[in-house]
């Protein structure tokens, strides 16, 4: 029956004939087939109505929600944008597009968004409030080594985010990070290596505490501005060494990607370290069926310069859990990750990195992550190498 | 002899000149004419025709009627579009941003609307219309302070109109301002009596 009104429209508007694609006959086709639930056609309506330069706030509230319906909530959200820029208070629009983002989990972007939305709307989603705990997050990671020499190092972090207005939210860290390591005695006055004497070892222990705090500002839909500070504090062989790293951020978020500009500066250990990055995390089906992300950052520091490259995968494997796969390659030495959240300062210096991570959100307050990766390192000052298999564990609680 | 010949050359091409020129209005006025008639026969199509037969782009009248033909005829992205080039023709003419703001509202641009009224309100600050229309939209979006200027200035003008005074008198309940609503309310009473929406609002403030 709609296939026949379809047919009748068609002709009665003369597209058959090769007449021009008018409004009328967009609204008339664009509305018969948000009706039928006809969503296939009716994103295939878009692109006639693009190329004959029509658009109108309508069509794009239609197409919204045909691609929300067939789960390609990037398409989905750029159309509702569309339409926001005839009507930035249009209701069903910035329902739809707060939505989309936080099921893309862009909760910073969906925030700025709900500013105009009513409160009747926007409580069931529970997002752009004023809260002074949105986010509980806590991680511990162990990190065996197959080596003598290092113990297991044991990481420890908890994480607190405030909502402070719709456009700015802040992110605190304390971390803390422990593991024994153990060097030979160098004796000189016990003469040469001996087979039989066996080695002696002195043991050190690694002790760091660590505040991070992180600021991102939505200057715009589109543009937000990333700060983020993190001091450490490093007790190593009766001595106590400091770090300091800022990080600046500029990053531009689009339907279906998002790119990151990012500098990194600061003292690690008496070396200055200064990295550039650029980043992008994308969504090619405009959902989290699959995801990636990308990083390209160039280091530079004393006697330090390192290209490095990590590549992230993210697959949906069943309604409840998503499966990660990542991988940095270039060496690992002193480098600065995740918004400088990480910072892998260790003393020996790392290789290349490989893992995979699971996240499972139980509800949509809570999600546990648990993580994998491997990591080939070189004890420091030496030519021997060693393994290192990092385990994590952590819950987020989203309030 | 010389300077003969280029004076009765030069008065032959204005001659010339203006016989085209007169020719050319002469089919702009036909025009307007037959596009007048097709109108009143609700046959807005023709209507439309006659006038691109003779359109110019740079014709700020053909560019104005077009974008209310168009708009007559529920070709509502195209009326936008003629009124747009209207505006930028005569960018001081309210008339253009008036009639753009009428396919933009069927389409539900309310931003696009209420900068219309904005940039017509920077040429007019005292239009009546505009102000109304201005601030019931920003009421609509629950700006109460913005929509109650805008009604303030009208019935400062028209004291007695019963539109701006009853808008004004919710956007003051809206401002938590009950004194004032109350009595803008009680005089809304004596330009309507026994007023719904007078009647209501007194309720809430009571």
């Amino acid at each position: 029956m709609y296939r026949l009104a379809l047919i009748i429209l068609l002709c009665s508007v003369g597209l058959l004939k090769g007449q021009q694609i008018t409004y009328g006959y967009i609204d008339s086709l664009s509305y018969a087939q948000y009706i039928a639930g006809d969503w296939d056609n009716l994103i295939q309506t878009a692109n006639v109505a693009k190329k004959a330069d029509i658009t109108f706030p309508l069509l794009n509230m239609r197409i919204g929600y045909a691609a929300f319906m067939k789960g390609n909530n990037s398409l989905s959200l750029k159309h509702y944008t569309n339409a926001l820029e005839f009507d930035s208070f249009n209701q069903d629009a910035l329902y739809y597009a707060v939505l989309n983002n936080t099921l893309l989990s862009r909760r910073d972007a969906a925030a700025y968004i709900s500013l105009n939305l009513n409160d009747d709307r926007k409580k069931p989603l529970n997002v752009g409030y004023k809260k002074w705990v949105e986010l509980i997050d806590v991680e511990s990671s162990l990190k065996p080594t197959n080596t003598e020499t290092r113990k297991v190092g044991q990481y420890y972090r908890f994480g607190i985010g405030n909502r402070i207005n719709y456009r700015w939210r802040l992110y605190h860290s304390l971390i803390s990070y422990r593991q024994h390591l153990l060097t030979p005695n160098n004796d000189i006055n016990s003469g040469p290596p001996n087979r039989n004497k066996p080695t002696t070892f002195r043991s050190y222990l690694a002790n760091d505490y660590q505040y991070y705090l992180k600021s991102e500002v939505f200057l715009n839909s589109k543009l937000s501005l990333i700060n983020a500070f993190h001091y450490t504090s490093t007790y190593f062989d009766n001595a106590t060494y400091t770090t300091c790293i800022v990080n600046i951020g500029l990053k531009l978020t689009q339907p279906y990607l998002d790119y990151k500009l990012e500098l990194n500066v600061g003292q690690i250990l008496g070396s200055l370290e200064t990295q550039v990055a650029v980043s992008s995390t994308y969504y090619p089906f405009g959902n989290l069926n699959f995801y990636g992300n990308s990083r390209l950052s160039f280091q530079t520091g004393t006697n330090i310069s390192q290209i490095n490259y990590a590549q992230m995968f993210g697959f949906k494997l069943s309604s409840k859990v998503w499966l990660e796969t990542h991988a940095t390659l270039g060496q690992i030495k002193n480098l600065m990750d995740n918004e400088a959240l990480y910072i892998y300062d260790a003393l020996d210096v790392g290789k290349f990195r490989i893992g995979a991570s699971l996240l499972i959100p139980f509800n949509s307050k809570f999600t546990l992550l648990t993580s994998y990766y491997y990591e080939q390192k070189q004890l420091y000052l030496q030519n021997t190498k060693y393994n290192l298999n990092s385990f994590t564990i952590g819950i987020s609680w989203k309030l | 002899m010389e300077t003969l010949k280029k004076i009765i050359f030069t008065i032959a091409i204005i001659t010339v000149q203006n016989y085209v020129h007169a020719q050319t209005e002469i089919a702009q006025q036909k025009a307007f004419s037959a596009s007048y008639v097709a109108e009143s026969k609700y046959n807005y199509t023709e209507a439309i025709n006659q006038i691109n037969n003779v359109y110019l782009e740079q014709n700020y009248e053909m560019n104005l009627r077009l974008g209310w033909l168009n708009y007559l005829a529920k070709n509502y992205t195209n009326s936008v579009k003629f009124y747009e080039k209207a505006t930028m023709l005569k960018p001081y003419a309210i008339e253009a941003k008036f009639g753009l703001i009428k396919p933009q509202a069927v389409l539900e641009s309310w931003d696009k609307v209420i900068k219309q009224y904005e940039s017509i309100l920077s040429i007019d600050p005292q239009n009546t219309t505009a102000n109304y229309y201005l601030g019931y939209a920003l009421y609509n979006r629950k700006q109460y302070e913005a929509a109650s200027k805008h009604f303030e200035k009208v019935v400062n003008l028209y004291p007695f109109d019963y539109q701006n005074s009853i808008m004004l008198a919710w956007s003051y309940l809206r401002l938590g301002k009950n004194n004032e609503a109350k009595i803008l309310f009680n005089k809304v009473l004596m330009m309507s009596p026994n007023d719904a929406s007078a009647l209501e609002g007194l309720a809430l403030i009571k």
